[in-house]
């Protein structure tokens, strides 16, 4: 009967959020009070039933009440009690209902931290996020159904799918989840700037930060999401341009896009449609992200479950879409720019730049990813656009947003002159072009790596020189030692120190992937014990395998030792592993063996074994590290220039001192 | 579906509906005055020169700007800024003590080349830098730098009501934004 209640708890939430969005919008156009608070509370209801209803369904996965068709499809009684929490997330209907959990969630973060200021713009804001749950809540209603039942109860669940049952796969689809959802809130306020013509610098400044937290989580996401597929998969790599990688990735590079235009607006009250048109390419781009992930359109190795949502994602999107565009004409006469660009060498010349490349490689990303969607329309025949393919065609232009990355944080606002310039750039320009003869003469004469590194290189100098010039000012202003002077310029100014921060976490990704991408070895041996492999100075001996039984699966697990020095010295002995699931015997799940060094990781994957020999893939893998510490030098940075300004003094004017001109 | 569940459904249901519902029932208010946006506007307005004013001082320490540079855009900022408070303290007077010290502390550093400065300016001025965000670094540079600029600042004593550009002495029309000068 609970489970009962948990589709009626659904069906009232629905109602509800239908009910918000209508006061909402009605009680922004009419500024009423009443209707205002009506969608403040039916914004807070929704959250509570949502989160009644995905508290039902944990209850249901936890307490093994396999009657219900996703808790016997996503679980079973000897999956670890971890994976039955995460299992909430496993399935097509329970991800669909922890996507709205989390919308729901931000929804009353939005709520709670405005509902005293922005008064003009909070009701059409609730509106926008309610009238998004109401659109989950239609598929969790009428679709997707996540408490079916069955008429008796089976003895025992189908079990998960194995390759979800790792630590990284329940945290990873959390990050996404917050960093796609919570893209909503920009779109939110940018509807609700639009409909209440309220258009100037405010909802920017709002947005901002609005937009850096579910950016932070989507960029963390992704890195996880690489982390999983490199530990997991197997195959060597990380990111392989598939349609669900894509559909993450997408919203990112045009969130990412707007955090830097919206600077140029809030500075110079310029690009105020280019604004928001990425707000909402962004908003799309989730809506789709999520609708080729869940229905299934575009094959991939992601796309576990497949079901009828797609209309429903398909009408929605046409909806967000016109309506949007509609509303942007409407308005167009208030989102003139009020300034216009000084000169090309200036520091929103170089956003502009970094923004088209942005939209460049974010369109190549969706061509690519739909291609074989089309290609099937028109010709009949799914030709697939595959990682080569990608990889040309978004080199160049991230080689040439790295070397915008660098450029762009050296130029003042409005105007760069000569000399100034020459003083920003002869050091970066000296030590990248020694670099870059070092690197031709003595390592690779191979043009894009070099060109690559150089970059990042350029990029690591304009930073270091930023921090330097920036503490040497403070220094000189307030004699603070060195230490103090870095921690008060981050902290006093960390939009763009940390800025910076991130700036560098994306260099480290990109010397990472351009190892990965130009340098990486390997080879595929079978060994008998006792014998060894070779590859890139590394010696690999194989010493045995063992098999062990755990709560649902075998881990047959092989250990190989790693030397250096021709054999000489030995380094570690790594045990790559396969599992397999007593309830899916036929989908071992890999887990890698794995030796990592600053400069690169010995990387052992075990494909088979027999009696006494094992079959291994070994890598040798370039600076793989450095991908994970520019991922974490990324939320840093993200924190430290999200982290609020320390609270000013305010010293009371002295009496006596005029107050008029 | 039995009945006894969609008893506890409707159960569940009426309560919220009446908490999503009750602020219908209540006296009808009107969400904001018209004008209280205009402030809003303004006052994120101020927020923003203010900043910028800060960023621009911060990139001539660093050397991306230079004195030429710094100093037009520098008095151009500073005379939106006054005129943007100008404009606040017309919708809302009072509106915050802190715009009108700011005032007082724009005011007073202009003034200073005309007359000595008085203790009491100088520590307003300080204590305004504070407010808009700049460090005690830049206040002290800027009182530093002295003299050069307020002679600057004082030769356009003016600014254009409607956009903060500096305005010379008998123009009738702003030359940055064309609007009809007001009398003074």
């Amino acid at each position: 009967m609970i489970f009962h209640i948990g589709s009626l708890l659904l069906v009232i939430a629905l109602v509800v959020s239908f009910f918000g969005t209508v006061v909402g919008y009605w009680g922004g156009r009419t500024r009423s009070a009443n209707l205002a608070a009506s969608s403040f509370h039916a914004v807070y209801a929704v959250a509570g039933l949502v989160l009644a209803a995905a508290v039902i369904l944990w209850y249901g996965l936890l307490a093994d009440q396999f009657q219900l068709a996703y808790v016997w499809n996503h679980s079973e009684r000897a999956l670890p009690l971890f994976y039955k929490f995460s299992a909430l997330w496993g399935g097509q209907a329970g991800s669909l209902l922890f996507w709205t959990l989390l919308l729901s969630g931000y929804s009353v973060a939005v709520a709670l931290t405005f509902r005293t200021r922005q008064a003009a713009l909070m009701p059409f804001v609730n509106a926008t996020l309610l009238i998004t749950s109401f659109f989950f809540l239609v598929l969790l209603v009428f679709s997707v159904h996540p408490f079916e039942q069955y008429e008796f109860r089976p003895a025992d669940g189908q079990g998960l799918n194995p390759l979800l049952q790792n630590y990284w796969m329940v945290i990873h689809p959390i990050m996404l989840y917050m960093g796609w959802v919570g893209l909503t809130v920009p779109f939110a306020f940018a509807v609700a700037s639009l409909l209440s013509k309220k258009l100037g610098n405010n909802w920017v400044r709002i947005v901002r930060r609005w937009t850096l937290i579910p950016w932070m989580f989507l960029s963390a996401g992704i890195i996880m999401g690489s982390q999983w597929a490199y530990m997991e998969l197997g195959w060597g790599g990380y990111w392989a341009w598939d349609p669900v990688e894509n559909a993450s990735f997408l919203p990112w590079l045009t969130a990412t896009a707007f955090l830097h235009s919206i600077i140029i607006q809030e500075r110079r009250g310029m690009l105020k449609v280019w604004n928001m048109v990425l707000v909402w390419l962004t908003y799309v781009l989730v809506i789709l992200g999520t609708f080729t992930t869940r229905s299934g359109i575009l094959e991939s190795v992601h796309s576990f479950a497949q079901s009828d949502v797609g209309p429903y994602f398909l009408g929605f999107l046409i909806l967000i879409i016109f309506s949007f565009i509609w509303l942007l004409f409407d308005r167009m006469p208030l989102l003139r720019s009020e300034s216009a660009m000084d000169s090309v060498l200036s520091r929103e010349a170089a956003f502009l730049a970094n923004n088209w490349l942005f939209t460049g490689i974010a369109f190549a990303v969706l061509w690519g990813t739909f291609f074989p969607m089309f290609s099937e329309i028109i010709t009949g025949q799914r030709i697939s656009v595959a990682a080569p393919w990608f990889n040309k065609v978004t080199g160049p232009l991230f080689l040439l947003l790295f070397v915008m990355m660098g450029i762009g944080p050296l130029l003042g606002w409005r105007r760069t002159s000569a000399n100034k310039l020459r003083e920003q750039f002869t050091w970066p320009l000296l030590l990248s072009l020694l670099f870059a003869l070092v690197y031709w003469l003595l390592v690779s004469k191979q043009f894009y790596p070099m060109m690559g590194l150089t970059a990042c290189l350029f990029v690591t100098a304009t930073i270091v020189q930023e921090f330097l010039r920036g503490v040497l000012a403070r220094r000189a202003a307030t004699g603070e030692n060195p230490f103090t002077a870095t921690w008060q310029l981050m902290r006093r100014n960390g939009q763009r120190y940390g800025g910076y921060i991130v700036h560098l976490g994306i260099v480290l990704i990109g010397a990472a992937v351009i190892g990965n991408q130009f340098y990486v070895q390997t080879t595929n041996v079978t060994l008998a014990q006792g014998e060894s492999a070779d590859l890139a100075g590394y010696r690999f001996t194989y010493n045995g395998l063992s098999a062990e039984h755990q709560d649902n699966r075998v881990e047959y697990r092989a250990y190989v030792s790693i030397f250096a020095d021709d054999g000489a010295r030995l380094l570690r002995t790594v045990s790559p592993q396969r599992n397999v699931y007593d309830k899916n015997p036929d989908m071992p799940t890999s887990e890698v063996g794995i030796y990592v060094l600053p400069s690169e990781d010995l990387y052992v994957v075990l494909n088979g074994w027999s009696e006494n020999s094992a079959t291994f893939s070994i890598f040798v893998n370039p600076l793989t590290l450095w991908l994970w510490v520019g991922g974490v030098l990324i939320v840093l940075g993200t924190l430290i220039a999200l982290w609020p300004h320390p609270r000013r003094k305010t010293v009371p004017a002295p009496a006596g001192v005029p107050v008029r001109a | 579906m039995t009945w006894l569940s969609l008893a506890i459904g409707l159960i569940i249901a009426l309560p919220v509906i009446a908490y999503v519902a009750r602020p219908l029932f209540t006296p009808a208010r009107l969400l904001y005055a018209t004008d209280d946006s205009r402030l809003g506007d303004l006052l994120a307005r101020k927020d923003t020169v203010l900043s910028n004013i800060k960023e621009i001082e911060f990139d001539h320490q660093t050397g991306k700007l230079n004195t030429e540079d710094y100093a037009q855009y520098n008095q151009r900022l500073r005379g939106q800024a006054l005129s943007l408070l100008k404009r606040i303290d017309q919708i809302a007077p009072g509106a915050g003590d802190l715009d009108t010290q700011l005032e007082a502390a724009i005011a007073a550093r202009r003034k200073v080349a005309a007359a000595p400065v008085s203790d009491a300016a100088a520590a307003t001025a300080a204590s305004v830098t504070e407010i808009a965000g700049t460090d005690d670094a830049t206040t002290k540079q800027a009182t530093e730098a002295g003299g050069a600029k307020e002679v600057v600042m004082q030769r356009s004593a003016s600014f254009c009501h409607h956009c903060g550009a500096p305005v010379e002495p008998g123009d009738r029309f702003c030359r940055a934004c064309g609007t009809r000068l007001r009398e003074e």
